[in-house]
């Protein structure tokens, strides 16, 4: 049974991984370094985060910031000449390309900790040193039209995690209305998925199905997922998206999942870098408050766990809300959703999970990040009794060069008992002997990881 | 030179230029973003009493490109394009509302500008060629160099608006005084 269960660990974890973060390719396009967008990659920094939410475009003309000029596919005249023209674009002068790579040490000060008997009580695991390779296409074929892609390769084969297009500025005001299409994570936030210090996404992802036990498909609502969204800043302070996936099935269906988000900004630089009022934006020490609230509706098609596999379908809901406050260097996260799943396997009851995280972080200089998250995730089957997992990260990031970086965390877990399949599908590590089983607060391991992005 | 050889120069003159010509109007351009530059170019918006001789200038296309890239010119001149590559090339303007068609290598046509303006060429077989007639209601213009100073010579003395035109950029016109064989100095800044 626990073999099964580290394997669809394995397959979940592989088929989630998700390290969409910093592109020197845009460092190419614009000559600048990777710290005007970033703190410590992939973290936006407030002119980053304008900059992604304006579809990767900085704010007014972005032409006008290009400095590695595009080959012209013609010339803006023949825009007049439109329809007897094609309407003019560009392709970039070099490859839009960049590659990167990340892995880890991992060390179980504890080899008989959850994590440490996963790794068969090793002390040091170097298996993961380099885990994962990233190929990433970025850049814009106009200045409304842009585009951006990362493909990863690792143990489980390639995998195209992100490929979208762009299409800006729609209607009405600048910004006001975009369309994305392609394959990516919603927007659910203000913010970007990755915007963590200590781990790859700032809201985690939960596949409640896989915690049962999903032997295919697990879903989980901010995993990159095929669809199509219109968003858009209004009034350089509110954003919102609504968007239409695809989600997860086993098989063909009707695409159903829907999704809404609403954000506004207090405070700070503007969410898209416009209606400034001449006063001039301190991006590295502002001050603000930002809230968001978003839902969504989601159908999953998978095989449980059934011998043999049972077509289950899962109607999942989920709501949540976040609140960033930045105070000069100082960066405070917060995040709850609770979703309710009315099949996680053909024959279990509902489910209510709520899952909830912080972290904080301070820039004790601009290359070195300090603080820490808290994940905590629940899970109540209708009429059954809840589980619970706790994960506190401290830890540290530095950048050792603006494209290479270091972090450091030692996660602490600890568990009231766990889902039919344990809380591995989620990330996490602690491991009860059966479901009903508690695991005292544990060091799991010492983890030092190294990131690098040409 | 014979009395009557140059009487003819002296009429030549008088029906270009006003009488005390030689002036100059010199000054600089800075663009934000300066990669914008390129193309400025700077004119008298108008001169009184203006009498020109028509002429024909000449702007070819050669290597993919239109040679040179802008050509001033004063309403009535005719431009001759010509065709130095060795395949079809075609000439219209979506500001002047023309086409002069497609033709061959060695080939050329001509087109007569009769109203002031900024006409740009392209060649609809080739989207990336571009060139600038700017067409003035005199010949009191220049392009920026690389460092965005430009010369205007021979200005006759008199007060002027000094326009600068680019292809993306804006720049407020400026007054300008010649006086007689003076010199005038300006500073334009082009912005979005």
């Amino acid at each position: 049974m626990r073999r099964v269960c580290n394997l669809i660990v394995i397959v979940v974890v592989l088929a989630t991984a998700s390290h969409a973060w910093a592109v020197p390719a845009f460092a190419r396009k614009y000559k600048t370094s990777c710290v005007t967008c970033h703190t410590i990659y992939p973290k936006l920094n407030p002119f980053g985060e304008q900059f992604r939410r304006n579809g990767y475009r900085f704010p007014g003309v972005d032409s006008d910031a290009v400095k590695a000029e595009p080959v012209a596919l013609g010339t803006d005249e023949q825009k007049k000449m439109f329809p007897d023209a094609v309407w003019p674009g560009t392709v970039s002068s070099f490859p839009p390309l960049a590659i990167g790579f990340n892995g880890q040490a991992v060390f179980h000060p504890d080899k008989n900790s959850s994590a440490g008997t996963a790794d068969n009580h090793a002390v040091v695991n170097l298996d993961t040193l380099v885990e994962e390779g990233h190929l990433w296409a970025a850049g814009s074929v106009d200045d409304s039209i842009t585009y951006y892609a990362e493909l990863t390769a690792a143990d489980g084969g390639l995998e195209l995690e992100t490929a979208s297009v762009f299409f800006n500025d729609l209607v009405g005001a600048d910004h006001a209305v975009n369309l994305a299409v392609g394959k990516r994570i919603g927007s659910y936030t203000s913010f970007q998925p990755h915007g963590s210090y200590f781990a790859d996404l700032m809201m985690p992802s939960v596949p409640v199905t896989a915690l049962y036990g999903a032997t295919s498909d697990p879903f989980a609502f901010n995993d990159n997922h095929n669809g199509i969204e219109v968003n858009g800043v209004l009034g350089s302070r509110f954003d919102y998206a609504a968007g239409f996936a695809a989600g997860t099935n086993i098989d063909a269906r009707n695409s159903a999942n829907v999704y809404g988000h609403a954000g506004y900004k207090f405070g700070g630089a503007t969410l898209d870098g416009e209606d400034t009022g001449g006063v001039p934006q301190d991006l590295a020490h502002e001050q603000s408050v930002t809230v968001d609230v978003f839902a969504y509706r989601a159908i999953s098609r998978f095989n449980d766990s059934a011998d043999p596999p049972v077509l289950t379908k899962d109607t999942s809901v989920t709501v949540g809300g976040t609140v960033r406050a930045q105070h000069s260097e100082m960066e405070l996260d917060a995040g709850v959703f609770y979703q309710t799943d009315d099949r996680v396997t053909s024959t279990a009851p509902s489910t209510a999970t709520l899952s909830q995280w912080d972290e904080a972080a301070y820039l004790v200089y601009p290359w070195l990040a300090v603080g820490g998250r808290v994940e905590y995730l629940r899970v109540t089957p209708n009429g059954g009794t809840a589980v619970a997992d706790l994960k506190i990260v401290p830890g540290a990031a530095a950048l050792i060069r603006p494209n290479i970086k270091l972090i450091l965390t030692a996660p602490l877990e600890q568990a009231t008992g766990m889902p039919d399949a344990g809380w591995g599908a989620a990330g996490l590590s602690a491991a009860p002997a059966d479901p009903t089983s508690n695991v005292s607060m544990e060091i799991e391991s010492v983890e030092l990881q190294l990131w690098a992005a040409y | 030179m014979s009395i009557s050889r140059s009487l003819v120069i002296a009429a030549l003159l008088s029906s270009s230029l006003p009488a005390f010509a030689d002036g100059k109007i010199s000054g600089t351009v800075d663009a934000k973003p300066s990669k914008y530059l390129k193309d400025t170019i700077v004119y008298i918006k108008e001169v009184p009493s203006t009498k020109l001789a028509a002429k024909t200038f000449v702007v070819d296309q050669k290597g993919m490109a239109f040679v040179p890239h802008i050509v001033l010119i004063a309403v009535g001149d005719t431009v001759k394009f010509k065709n130095g590559d060795k395949f079809d090339h075609n000439v219209m303007s979506p500001d002047g509302g023309y086409d002069l068609g497609t033709w061959g290598g060695g080939g050329e046509k001509e087109h007569v500008f009769a109203k002031p303006g900024v006409f740009a060429q392209v060649c609809k077989i080739h989207p990336e060629m571009l060139a600038y007639v700017f067409v003035g209601q005199n010949r009191f213009a220049a392009v920026v160099d690389d460092n965005g100073s430009f010369t205007i010579d021979g200005v006759p003395a008199g007060s002027y608006e000094l326009v600068v035109w680019n292809p993306k950029l804006k720049a407020a016109s400026k007054n300008v005084t010649v006086v007689d064989k003076g010199a005038a100095t300006v500073k334009l800044s082009l912005a979005r």
